[in-house]
């Protein structure tokens, strides 16, 4: 019986219509809307989301409500203000981005290991689809649905603000022009990461221990490295600080955990590097089982 | 002649040995790896350059903090976790997502065997490599009673989570989803939890039996509770005892599950 | 003697989704090879999933040597089993993983390492069982997943689609090699959708259509339906005018055609036909040059037979 896989996107004429990468991304994104893993990511962002909100309104009460300046006092004691708080829009403490790397370990565990599995690729590629076209639909994919789930992050918080204070409120009038590039290359990151982790990986939980294999580890081996060596840039090979450092570089906090530097050349390299394993693993050769 | 085929049913002994035997090529392929590079490779990096710097800054001894530290804010915190969500996939979930399971399940052996058949082989693969790291906190200053136990602490936890993310695995379609969300997110809620309720969580017993903890590094640490200890003995047979239980009612699971040839859904 | 399987109103749903009507029929015991017949969706895979002890019926009874099979040890190590679909364990060589197979069905040293090699003589992988599966062919994969089935000696011996991409040669070999091994008393269960296949391998036939048994028996058995329904004769003819005067005298014609050099009949019962049209040659009242049937096969039973039950 050959392989067969019902919804496999239309093949493209050559020059019409979309492009084959677009075509194949659109297909995973419906994909992953018919699975009831939304559910539960869902739920989370969406609570995460409307604490959020809840705390952005709370903290233009605390600056304008002359009846709880006591309170206004202790929080500027206790909370993160200033651009780190303009930073924490799209990491809540860590939390966000916790959670962020969860799904996309889970979801994007599965984006090559998937078609390994059920050995999809050789058919896509009897279509006009060349194997950089399909790693274009993956990467976007991977590194798509983070973007997507920060941008309500950003864009909801800033939108309220706005609304009930105008440029004067907790958040920054020019916070989505920082918040937007650094939400990318978080995105960009955790894309490439997913993409060689799922290519290496045979299954689609697989993938996911992958994942969670290579962002741990990781980041075990650099806190070892930085701590003994005392060099704080060696958090560059870490992709959970990588990921908390690109908003507070570009919110401009005081005092970020890396540098520019290290963060850019931390981010190339894992970038590249894990692209270059997903495209040699996704290479028609290695497809052919 | 029926009588003796009734006879060929293999005990669940061989069924394990025959299991083992039969995919231990599978550990030293790139899984089997990974799953020792995650053991080793923090206190081989800390060590080589603990060595490093010694030679260059002519220093000699060693913190016995950094042994302490490397253990519990690496090796356990991250390591051992994500070791057992590299591990679990590999047992029976692997033979259901490719789909030769029915070949197995239309064996005589015994189907509630099949489960701890493939784990044991990559618990006693994973159990190896840590046991190799935890003695080689020695040279970084740990004390060797103190390794022993914390090589104890970690065979006997990564046992007991290894089994945990296998029924997860067989028991829910996001099994590994749930695991990975109790180890990394519930288990760490430890240092905030209340009294017995620390006894839901896989670092108390480590806790208990490796006899020491990991520096408080928590940002709520207002809510912090005060720590409370078992027995390092009772920590460990609980450890066992629930890994057990874990396997059995993985197996129990695939006895009274029937799994046809299109298996279960294998997406993430 | 008992059946080697019984099925007394068996079925199985799929939630909602009825994958096999309740179903009776019984295979004797004994060797031979009965085909399971089908187009896709069936219930051939169903029902072989219910045989070799897969899944337990949602409804009736199936007995395999008199017992359900479902988690039996006492049905399964004496039945082998050969699955549809190229599945096979990533990273392990082939020689292997029949030795886990064969322990896994109760063998062992000396007996285990005799029955691998026997089973590897028997598939002809001899040259290539210490491979690793991803490195084989398609073709030799399905030949080890035979040979696993064999290991044991299984007396009844199921396959699920086993010709699916192999290739003709593999395929005669294949076969060939199933009637020898019926031939040494083993019951062999074969299904397919290619009814060539079935035709040319098989003794004993079960037809299934949208998850009902539409018709159990023999070649021969099955062959009598064709009385029920018009066969189609293409009489090759120098003198086609005169065959169709005769024919259309005859009570089975139900239909004529012309055609250049011949002429086609449709008959009801070319049992009883045939021998008067023979007659009519010998006596030379008719001109033949060929007598080819058009239909007389069991591709027709089945379109036949589902044209009814759709």
């Amino acid at each position: 019986m050959p392989i067969y896989a019902p919804s496999l996107p239309p093949r493209p004429t050559m020059n019409e219509g979309l492009a084959p990468a677009l075509v194949l991304a659109r297909f995973d994104f419906r994909r992953l809307r018919h699975q009831k893993i939304g559910m539960f990511f869902g739920f989370a962002y969406a609570a995460s989301l409307g604490f959020m909100a809840i705390w952005v309104y709370v903290r233009f009460l605390l600056k304008t409500n002359s009846a709880l300046n006591g309170l206004d006092a202790l929080a500027n004691q206790v909370l993160v203000q200033g651009p780190a708080f303009q930073a924490s829009l799209v990491t809540l403490g860590g939390w966000l981005t916790t959670l962020l790397w969860f799904q996309v370990a889970f979801v994007g565990g599965g984006v090559i290991a998937r078609d390994t599995l059920y050995r999809i690729r050789p058919l896509i590629y009897a279509h006009p689809v060349r194997p950089r076209d399909y790693l274009a639909a993956k990467g976007l994919f991977a590194a798509g649905l983070p973007f997507l789930i920060q941008l309500p992050f950003i864009l909801i918080p800033w939108g309220m603000s706005m609304l009930i204070a105008g440029v004067h409120g907790p958040v920054w009038a020019t916070a989505p022009l920082r918040l937007i590039p650094a939400a990318l290359l978080v995105s960009l990151l955790m894309g490439s990461i997913t993409l060689g982790a799922s290519s290496l990986a045979s299954t689609p939980r697989a993938g996911f221990g992958w994942v969670l294999g290579i962002v741990l580890g990781l980041s075990a081996l650099s806190t070892i490295a930085e701590h003994s060596l005392s060099q704080p840039a060696l958090g560059a090979i870490n992709p959970l600080a990588l990921s908390a450092a690109w908003p507070d570089l570009l919110c401009g906090t005081p005092g970020p955990e890396l540098g520019w530097i290290p963060a850019l050349i931390g981010t190339a390299f894992h970038v590249v590097f894990w692209t270059f394993i997903a495209a040699r693993r996704t290479q028609p050769s290695e497809a052919i089982l | 002649m029926e009588e003796s085929r009734m006879n060929r049913a293999p005990s669940p002994l061989r069924t394990i040995c025959a299991l083992t035997r039969g995919y231990l090529p599978r550990v030293t392929q790139a899984r089997g790896w990974v799953l020792a590079a995650l053991a080793l490779a923090p206190v081989g990096l800390a060590f080589a350059i603990h060595f490093t710097t010694s030679i260059i800054h002519h220093t000699e001894g060693v913190s016995p903090r950094l042994a302490l530290d490397l253990f519990h804010g690496v090796l356990v915190r991250l390591m051992l976790p994500v070791m057992a969500l590299v591990a679990a996939p590999a047992g029976i979930r692997e033979d259901l997502e490719q789909r030769t399971l029915p070949l197995m399940l239309t064996r005589p052996a015994s189907a509630w065997v099949l489960p701890f058949g493939k784990g044991v082989l990559w618990f006693g693969w994973g159990a190896l490599w840590l046991l190799v790291s935890s003695f080689g906190l020695l040279l970084l200053g740990a004390e060797p009673q103190e390794a022993a136990f914390m090589a104890l602490a970690v065979i006997s936890a990564f046992w007991a989570m290894l089994a945990f993310m296998s029924l997860l695995g067989l028991q829910f379609k996001r099994g590994t989803l749930w695991g990975a969300i109790f180890l990394f997110i519930w288990d760490p809620l430890v240092r905030v939890m209340p009294g017995n309720l620390q006894r839901i969580t896989f670092l108390h017993y480590i806790e208990s039996i490796a006899g020491s903890r990991g520096a408080a590094v928590s940002k709520a640490q207002f809510l912090a509770q005060e720590q409370i200890s078992t027995p390092w003995w009772i920590a460990a047979l609980a450890l066992f005892a629930f890994g057990a239980l874990c396997w059995a009612l993985c197996g129990r699971k695939l006895h009274a599950t029937p799994i046809g040839l299109a298996g279960a859904e294998a997406e993430g | 003697m008992s059946p080697v399987l019984s099925l007394e109103r068996a079925s199985l749903r799929y939630g909602d989704i009825l994958g096999l009507s309740p179903t009776t029929f019984e295979l004797p015991d004994g060797g031979g090879i009965t085909g399971l017949l089908g187009p896709n969706g069936a219930g051939k895979s169903t029902l072989i999933q219910l045989l070799s002890g897969l899944l337990p019926p949602s409804g009736g009874e199936v007995l395999v040597f008199g017992q359900a099979p479902f988690r039996n040890p006492a049905v399964l190590s004496r039945i082998g089993f050969v699955p549809e679909g190229d599945r096979f364990p990533a990273g392990l060589r082939a020689d292997r993983w029949l030795k886990m197979m064969g322990e896994l069905s109760g063998l062992s040293e000396p007996a285990l390492s005799e029955s691998i090699a026997r089973a590897i003589a028997t598939v002809g992988m001899e040259a290539h069982a210490s491979k690793p599966f991803a490195r084989m062919s398609k073709g030799m994969r399905q030949k080890i997943r035979l040979a696993q089935a064999l290991l044991h000696e299984p007396q009844l011996l199921i396959l699920d689609e086993p010709f699916n991409g192999v290739d003709p040669a593999s395929r005669l070999e294949l076969m060939a090699l199933l009637r020898d091994l019926a031939a040494q008393g083993r019951r062999i269960l074969v299904s397919s959708h290619i009814l060539g296949e079935v035709a040319m391998l098989t003794d004993r036939i079960l037809l299934l259509f949208r998850g009902r048994l539409l018709a159990e028996g023999s070649v021969p058995e099955i062959r009598e339906l064709l009385d029920r329904h018009p066969v189609e004769l293409r009489v090759g003819t120098e003198d086609a005018q005169a065959v169709a005067s005769w024919a259309v005298a005859q009570e089975e014609l139900v239909g004529l055609r012309m055609e250049e050099g011949a002429t086609v009949l449709a008959v009801r019962n070319p049992r009883t036909f045939l021998p008067r049209l023979q007659t009519a040659m010998l006596s030379g009242r008719l001109p033949l040059r060929s007598l080819e049937p058009l239909d007389l096969n069991l591709d027709a039973v089945f379109r036949f037979l589902t044209k009814d039950n759709a």
